[in-house]
């Protein structure tokens, strides 16, 4: 009878019943490596509505379609999407919580071989697999929500928040009482930077003696902890007014504020990517949301005439993609004079008179 | 089955025995049929009522779900059931491995922190490919997935023998260490190049699986089914062997059935328990290479929507039996590639099909406590 194996016995068998599981993968990997099948020919029009053919519009999501942000606007958008081109419920899809790389990945494949006509990933997380596929599905044009990068059927759509940093930028300095502002941002990349570089030339438009101190980091975009306790800081150096790009974690920074403002010494926060001006009525001077609704529009009428080309070319306030919305119940305070400033300026972002610089411009 | 036990081999079974082993056999037979007919008919009501509820029509939205899972309508039925083999290729491996260590009487909870562990090293390793062929960095993304699994595992085994640290908790804790080092990893090292968001560069096409089926065979539209596939499905009879065959696989048996037995029988039962926590981590460490040159082809944070502690449900169903686990990882397959078509074709929210696998496996699991209880009672 078999009794106490020695230790060194056990090993080597656990060994052998290990490498039986490793026998399929390694006979396996020898034809590994995959290939890309179709490579069909390169289509002039992607995407183009063909006659007898439904025309078809699906979204990809990453998170919730009830967020109150990114992803509800994303589905406001594509239900305006239906009504200007006249489209059956049926053939505009929104895939929702698409949180894994699997998902991303499968249902971009998946909407592409259901003959959708665009297809659009919402965020910058589509654009390596939208890249990838894309020559497999000449006739699917794919959009990708804060992309960079184009090709003959993927198409970026650049938003130009710094539009709407630079009104709040101006805001700030005519508003700021001590004349120091601070922002904070989640993560010190590209798009943030320059978010915060025209807030400042805004900021600096308005007050030449403004004090923008440097931006402040928290590398969370979902801790509002962590967003609270790097506004603090700035709010001891004297910053009155703070903008953020922080996403879920900008309740940190309005809570912040809140808790630091008196009404003898007012401090205000700003929104972005949002309308976030209700998120803290009593602090909130104004905020600059992202609207989907215009470009998902455009680009989706263009594909179907099959006159749309991709581009970096950036949607801004011109386009109305790209909000400046003051907080009505904050806007008493605002001198008529600064009100007047903030619209002359609008006016003039929109006619193309004035340009707010972007990173990669 | 006693009567025939006792009686010596050399005597002729009365016919009264021959009998009853008969109607034993027929007995065992239909208790293992019943199960695979009778839960997912239950879960396909459950999904009616639950669809009602949300005021869906199960009418409208349960053929959409089997057109997802085996075909109908515009999808193509070697497509649909790809599709589902592709969407069970994880829970098969994953639910293996709790196989394995429930047998041991381990309640390993760990499946998603093994597999993220073995997600990750594969992830690192394939950055060998700039110094080395794909042929060689294929074998040793699978064996460092495997072994990065059964360290993680390894660790709970060693708390567990040598610190009594209970696995339940050791392995709870361990997932969310290596969720965190992944999170750390995608926002650092293994970053990719242009640094936009938390996750890991796109592996290249000649580190993925293949795939199995060509175009010609399914309308010029490409199946998901690739190599990874084989390996989970190899998996199967292998487990199957190795726990009913082999000396340690009886030994496993024994550690987890009665442990005071097995050190009566001078069993190294720590050692044992030790083999279980690897070869269980091991193969969730596989489920996770499988699935990142499968499919995912990345690694970020939400690399897995919980392969590993779905696991758990799919090895219950499955009568915690290797056979059992294969078939109940393709019944949520094709609950997953069903709904996941429900979405796309007529925008069913995915949470309904949450609730749905979420009723179906606490039904599941009453059932089974029912049944035993009702076992129970008539031995009295």
């Amino acid at each position: 009878m078999h009794i106490h194996p020695s230790p060194a016995a056990v090993r080597r068998q656990l060994a052998f019943h290990l490498s039986l599981l490793l026998i399929p993968s390694l006979l396996l990997s020898t034809g590994c490596g995959r290939s890309n099948q179709k490579r069909l020919p390169i289509s002039a029009t992607p995407g183009k509505a063909v006659s007898g053919k439904q025309f078809k519009v699906a979204v990809i999501l990453s998170g919730s379609e009830t967020d109150h942000g990114w992803n509800q606007d994303a589905v406001t958008a594509m239900q305006a999407v239906q009504q200007k081109l006249n489209l059956p419920a049926a053939d505009v899809s929104i895939k929702e919580m698409a949180t894994t790389p699997e998902e991303q990945k499968n249902n971009l494949e998946a909407y592409a071989d259901l003959g959708y006509n665009v297809v659009i990933g919402h965020g910058e997380e589509y654009q390596a697999p939208a890249l990838q596929m894309a020559p497999d599905y000449p006739n699917t044009m794919f959009v990708i929500s804060s992309g960079d990068k184009v090709a003959s059927n993927v198409a970026p759509i650049v938003f130009k928040l710094e539009d709407g940093a630079y009104l709040l930028g101006m805001l700030a300095g005519g508003m700021s009482k001590a004349g120091i502002v601070g922002s904070v941002g989640a993560q010190a990349i590209a798009p943030v930077k320059s978010v915060f570089t025209a807030f400042k030339l805004g900021a600096m438009a308005a007050n030449p003696n403004i004090k923008v101190l440097d931006p402040v980091y928290t590398n969370d975009w979902e801790d509002v902890d962590k967003a609270k306790e790097a506004t603090l800081p700035l709010i001891q150096e004297g910053a009155d007014v703070i903008i953020q790009d922080l996403d879920s974690a900008s309740q940190g920074v309005f809570n912040a504020v809140e808790q630091s403002s008196t009404p003898s010494h007012p401090v205000y926060a700003l929104g972005t990517n949002n309308d976030q001006n209700s998120a803290a009525p009593g602090v909130v001077l104004a905020s600059a949301p992202i609207y989907c609704t215009p470009v998902f529009e455009s680009i989706c009428q263009q594909v179907e005439l099959g006159t749309f080309k991709p581009s970096v070319v950036p949607y801004g306030l011109p386009q109305g993609v790209i909000g400046f919305v003051i907080n009505p119940a904050l806007q008493a305070k605002i001198p008529a004079s600064l009100l007047q400033k903030l619209t002359t300026a609008e006016a003039q972002i929109k006619s193309g008179s004035l340009k707010v610089p972007m990173a990669g411009e | 089955m006693k009567l025939a036990a006792d009686s010596p081999a050399t005597l002729p079974l009365t016919p009264e025995a021959k009998a009853a082993e008969k109607y034993n056999i027929v007995k065992n037979i239909v208790r293992g049929i019943v199960p695979l007919i009778t839960y997912p008919l239950f879960s396909i009501l459950l999904m009616a009522i639950t669809l009602l509820i949300f005021r869906f029509n199960p009418l409208k939205v349960m053929p959409v779900i089997w057109d997802g899972a085996f075909g109908g309508g515009d999808i193509g039925h070697i497509n649909a059931i790809s599709e589902t083999i592709v969407k069970a290729t994880p829970l098969i491996l994953t639910g293996l491995s709790i196989v394995v260590a429930w047998r041991a009487g381990l309640f390993s909870i760990g499946g998603e922190g093994q597999l993220l562990m073995g997600a990750l090293t594969a992830t690192a390793i394939s950055h060998l490919l700039k110094w080395m062929s794909s042929s060689l960095v294929i074998p040793l993304m699978i064996v460092g997935a495997t072994a990065a699994g059964a360290l993680w595992g390894g660790i709970a085994g060693w708390l567990r023998i040598h610190r009594n640290v209970q696995e339940v908790i050791s392995t709870i804790m361990l997932n969310y260490v290596a969720l965190y080092l992944v999170g750390v990893a995608v926002e650092g090292p293994l970053q990719e190049a242009s640094k936009n968001g938390p996750y890991s560069s796109l592996l290249p096409n000649s580190l993925l699986f293949a795939h199995l089926l060509p175009i010609s065979m399914t309308n010029g539209i490409q199946t998901r089914l690739h190599g990874g596939v084989l390996i989970a499905v190899l998996a199967v009879p292998i487990i199957a062997l190795y726990l009913n065959f082999t000396r340690q696989g009886f030994a496993l048996k024994l550690v987890g059935s009665n442990i005071r037995a097995a050190n009566v029988a001078h069993y190294n039962v720590d050692a044992i328990r030790m083999r279980a926590m690897l070869l269980s981590g091991g193969l969730c460490g596989l489920a996770g290479v499988v699935q990142l040159m499968g499919v995912s082809s990345r690694l970020s944070l939400e690399f897995s929507p919980g392969w590993g502690y779905n696991a758990i449900p799919v090895a219950l169903m499955g009568g915690l039996t290797p056979l059992g686990t294969l078939l109940s990882a393709l019944f949520f397959g094709a609950l997953n590639a069903g709904s996941s078509n429900a979405e796309r074709m007529i925008n069913t929210p995915s949470v309904i099909i949450n609730v749905v696998q979420a009723v179906a496996v606490m039904l599941i699991v009453s059932l089974r406590a029912w049944k035993r209880r009702a076992s129970e009672g008539n031995a009295e």
